[in-house]
């Protein structure tokens, strides 16, 4: 679908379907020094790599940006086996891309910083970033980004999802998957608008749990007892389909020095020998966790919410298209099954006539808290709004 | 209304609500939709029911572990409590025990703090406290009678010295059981209303005692003659009878005293009165008293400052030859001329300077100053006219060989032969530590100054001394002097000293001689020198020179009245004539005091 932003502003979504192919012609035209392309794609796609073939043929001079997703999203549907695209052609904002290895977890601050140090330049506006979606802290590779990128700039993003697999995820980097990969966008000038909001919509329950024992982004032990066999007990039969089932029942975590401020964490792997969790962010020792569930019906509402906020940013501007990516953890669609495109739909309730939505289901979102610094969140839906004046 | 995610199935399967789907591949993807979402719910029903069992039974696990806390709490409390509370009232305890022994201590402080040690009596801050509330009171009620008694042990010193300290506390506390016991007693004796009575122990031997509530004033006395008479009875100190008396001064409230101390004062100087006129007595104080003890009191401080502020002087006394009639030798004394009261008689001074211990000192200066001032004359005029000068020796100087080394150094220092020094001792000296008083005398004759036995015949002469002590003549007293005119026993009696100083090669000097038939009778009896106020009183040392002149000349006079009167051994005196004024034109100018001498036992 082409849209006239302004008179030389386009962007067009279009997707690909494993059994269909393409379900229009590729907007080859946008093809610029100064397009970027976002290509969500199904992991299927590592191995079977045509359609990216075309789509990098289609657009050779264009920044292609991807990675795969635990579900491709596209105009208040979800869908599996496809690709989610969009190119968007800016004509008064300077785009840089930007990519960085993370060959364990432990790199992710410092691949933060190199990302923030390769893009950081007095008119940048705003970062999005597609990370690998395991082998990496994103606590620390947030951390990393605003420790190298001046205040104001807004960073957004998320991590690459594996279906509910937990296996493998990649990025499209130098037009190919790679495993071990963070990207990032930079978006200069004074013309770019990017609006940004993210939500959650779980709730705790039962006990409050200290953290007893834990490194990093690995949990142990709650309240001195083996944190893999209590979320077992609570999983009952769904045990098995560990660690994704996990995502019922994600992590409420509040930390001693600011106990006032509650994050959600996602489960990304178990280690049964280890008797251990792994999670998509920081569980810091000694700070206090209590396991959340969902409310269906406050799920969607925070999807709304989170498109609205995003939104809110537009509402001034003259008429012009805006693209919302939407960014939801794969835990919301877990919970949702066949409710998800709930959510979705409530997202695009707030959009214009004239607005496209895009999106993955994702192994971990990237979005500021409010206004402040870029955080690492899970089981949020996350938009990001850009539309260019 | 279908619902909506029925709805949505049916639009995303591209079937309609209102037509059968045509083919059988979209209505089993509309049924399997269906199917997940049932399958979906009964899963979501299976979590929701699980986790609401396991958080139920978590937070009841909670509870039961709050609540076992709780009950382990409340166990430990009540028994921290318990603890606590035994903790408590042993600090209690603790604290009264404690307060206890501060109250005992703060009673025993404030006692030993009003209260004499020794013997248990008030002291003198209660007694200054307490008389001054009764001077306070009488100012209210006029009527008011009391009195303070000023009580001292007329014999406290020489018990303490002779039979020790331990005896002279003893005797204090006996003296205070007695007052103790005496004062009860008299409560009889006043016919007050109430009488109370304190007594107190200043100090030393002093008692004090305050009379409240007297009918009327002469009750003190009474109580006063009772006191004496409690006081005086024998004293048993290891195992010896000691007897005593002691003097009370009274002052009473009709003075209208307004200090304790003025009252006090008063009844100090009426019990120094009382001591004065004899001891064992009660004397009531009055203002005349007043002057008396305190020129007493300042004589008492003035004489320990007296040889340093130079207010002694020595004056010098002729003995002459009575065969020749001219002054053979000079006897010194010593003088105090008081910057107040002008000159103080050796009576006074010398035994309070023996009480004071400071006789040795003023001792010592006369001895200086008057061995320079004779060797001075010796160098000037009188070497071949005085043959000797004496110098009278306390007993306290004559205390083994320091004396002959402090006579020996001043000897040599002035240039003087020792020959011409005579030390003067009292027969009581040498009787008092007679074994010490040998030892002095050998040693100062050994370094060639002789020694004279003084007032001989004033006590209880014993013919033994003469033997026992190695003494180089004899001062017969004036007393043999002043009765010899009436008796011939007497005059047989000097006869015999005469006879025995020969034998024992001893020199013979009669004191007191006054008259010319005193001479006579010497003379006839062989006495060779004598002194007298018929020759001069003591001169001061400036008229010494001029006096001997005067006699040398009245000698002249006593030769010439030899040709009269009745046979005379040797020479010859006019015994019955008194020497007229005018034949003293040229004698020297009586000094200070009204006797030649002191009647006591030592002189200087």
């Amino acid at each position: 679908m082409i849209v006239e932003t302004s008179r030389d502003t386009k962007f067009e979504t279009f997707a690909y379907d494993a059994s269909a192919g393409w379900t229009t012609r590729l907007p080859a035209h946008l093809n610029s020094v100064n397009t970027l392309v976002l290509a969500f794609a199904s992991p299927r796609f590592r191995s079977d790599t045509a359609p990216l073939n075309e789509l990098s043929q289609a657009f050779p001079q264009s920044i292609i940006m991807g990675c795969s997703t635990a579900g491709e999203i596209m105009d208040g549907e979800v869908h599996d086996d496809s690709i989610a695209a969009v190119a968007f052609r800016f004509e008064r904002t300077r785009i840089q891309f930007a990519s960085a290895e993370i060959r364990s977890s432990g790199d992710s601050y410092a691949a933060g910083q190199a990302l923030g140090g390769d893009l950081g330049e007095p008119s940048l506006k705003a970062v999005f970033v597609l990370s690998t979606g395991l082998n990496v802290n994103g606590s620390e590779l947030a951390r990393g980004l605003n420790d190298a990128l001046p205040e104001g700039v807004a960073v957004t993003g998320g991590l690459a999802g594996d279906g509910s697999e937990f296996k493998e995820t990649w990025v499209i980097d130098q037009r190919m998957p790679a495993t071990r990969t963070v990207t990032a966008i930079g978006f200069y000038g004074d013309s770019i608008r990017i609006g940004h909001g993210s939500r959650g919509g779980f709730d705790p329950f039962g006990p409050r749990r200290i953290v007893t024992r834990a490194a990093g982004n690995v949990l142990f032990e709650l309240d001195g007892k083996p944190a893999l066999a209590l979320y077992r007990q609570y999983l009952g039969d769904r045990a098995n389909e560990l660690p994704s089932s996990a995502l019922l029942f994600p992590l409420s975590v509040r930390t001693k020095s600011e106990p006032q401020k509650a994050l959600i964490r996602t489960i990304i792997a178990i280690d049964e020998d280890a008797q251990s969790m792994t999670f998509a962010g920081d569980i810091p020792l000694g700070s206090t966790a209590q396991l959340t569930r969902s409310n269906f019906d406050r799920l969607v509402t925070a999807a709304g919410e989170s498109s609205q906020c995003a939104r809110m940013l537009h509402d001034d501007s003259p008429p012009s298209p805006v693209l919302s990516i939407a960014v939801s953890c794969v835990g919301r669609r877990l919970i949702l099954g066949e409710r998800t495109e709930a959510e979705l739909e409530a997202a695009c309730e707030v959009m214009g006539p004239a607005d496209r939505q895009i999106g993955f289901y994702s192994y971990g979102e990237l979005s500021p808290f409010e206004t402040g610094r870029c955080n690492l969140h899970n089981q949020s839906m996350t938009i990001t709004t850009i539309c260019e004046q | 209304m279908m619902h909506s995610l029925l709805q949505r199935q049916i639009r995303k399967l591209m079937l309609s609500e209102d037509a059968v789907p045509v083919d059988l591949a979209s209505w089993q993807a509309f049924l399997s939709a269906v199917d997940r979402t049932y399958g979906q719910f009964d899963q979501d029903r299976d979590l929701l029911e699980l986790s609401l069992d396991l958080t139920s039974r978590e937070m009841r696990q909670l509870y039961d572990e709050v609540e076992r806390h709780n009950e382990q709490l409340e166990t430990e409390v009540a028994a921290r409590t318990a603890e606590l509370e035994v903790a408590n009232a042993r600090d209690r305890q603790r604290m009264d025990e404690l307060e206890n022994i501060v109250q005992a201590r703060t009673v025993e402080i404030r006692h030993a703090a009003l209260h004499d040690k020794l013997t248990g009596l008030p002291n003198r801050s209660m007694f200054y406290d307490r008389l001054h509330h009764v001077i306070q009171r009488r100012q209210r009620i006029p009527d008011l009678h009391f009195a303070v008694l000023f009580i001292d042990f007329d014999r406290f010193k020489a018990i303490n010295d002779s039979l020790g300290h331990a005896a002279g506390d003893k005797l204090l506390r006996t003296i205070a059981q007695r007052l103790h016991e005496s004062l009860r007693a008299s409560d009889t004796i006043c016919s007050s209303k109430e009488t109370g009575f304190l007594a107190a122990r200043l100090g030393g031997d002093e008692f004090c005692i305050l009379l409240e509530d007297l009918k009327d004033d002469a009750d003190a006395i009474a109580v006063s003659d009772r006191l004496l008479e409690d006081l005086s009875r024998p004293y048993v100190l290891d195992e010896r009878s000691v007897n005593s008396s002691a003097s009370i001064g009274i002052a009473r409230s009709n003075v209208g005293y307004k200090s304790a101390e003025d009252m006090i004062r008063d009844a100090d100087i009426a019990m120094y009165r009382a001591k004065h006129l004899g001891r064992g007595r009660v004397v009531v104080f009055d203002q005349t008293m007043h002057g008396t003890v305190m020129r007493k009191i300042d004589i008492e401080s003035d004489i320990k400052t007296a040889v340093e502020r130079g207010q002694f002087y020595l004056v010098f006394q002729p003995i002459v030859s009575l065969v020749t009639g001219r002054a053979v030798a000079l006897e010194t004394l010593c003088r105090w001329e008081h910057p107040i009261y002008g000159d103080v008689s050796p009576e006074e001074f010398i035994p309070l300077a023996e009480e004071l211990g400071i006789i040795d000192s003023i001792g010592n200066w006369v001895l200086d100053t008057a061995i320079a001032q004779f060797a001075e004359w010796q160098r000037t005029w009188c070497r071949d006219r005085l043959s000797f000068l004496t110098v009278n020796v306390s007993p306290a100087q004559l205390t083994g060989a320091e004396l002959a080394t402090r006579v020996a150094g001043l000897v040599s220092k002035h240039d003087l032969d020792p020959a011409s020094l005579v030390l003067e001792i009292t027969e009581t000296t040498l009787t008092r530590n007679a074994e010490e008083a040998l030892a002095a005398i050998q040693a100062v004759r050994a370094r060639g100054v002789r020694v004279f036995l003084d007032d001989f015949g004033s006590g209880y002469s014993s013919l033994g001394i003469l033997h026992e002590f190695p003494l180089d003549g004899i001062k017969l007293d004036r007393a043999f002097l002043e009765s010899a005119s009436s008796t011939r026993r007497v005059a047989a009696c000097i006869h015999s000293v005469v006879t025995l100083t020969r034998t024992l090669r001893m020199a013979l000097i009669a004191e007191g001689v006054e008259s010319y038939e005193q001479v006579a009778l010497l003379q006839s009896l062989g006495c060779d020198d004598g002194q007298g106020f018929l020759f001069s009183r003591p001169m001061r040392a400036e008229d010494v020179a001029a006096g001997l002149e005067s006699i040398a000349s009245e000698s002249r006079l006593l030769d010439a009245s030899s040709e009269v009167g009745p046979a005379r051994p040797t020479g010859g005196v006019d015994l019955t004539r008194q020497p007229s004024s005018e034949a003293g034109v040229n004698r020297p100018r009586p000094i200070g005091i009204s006797k030649d001498r002191p009647a006591i036992q030592y002189k200087c």
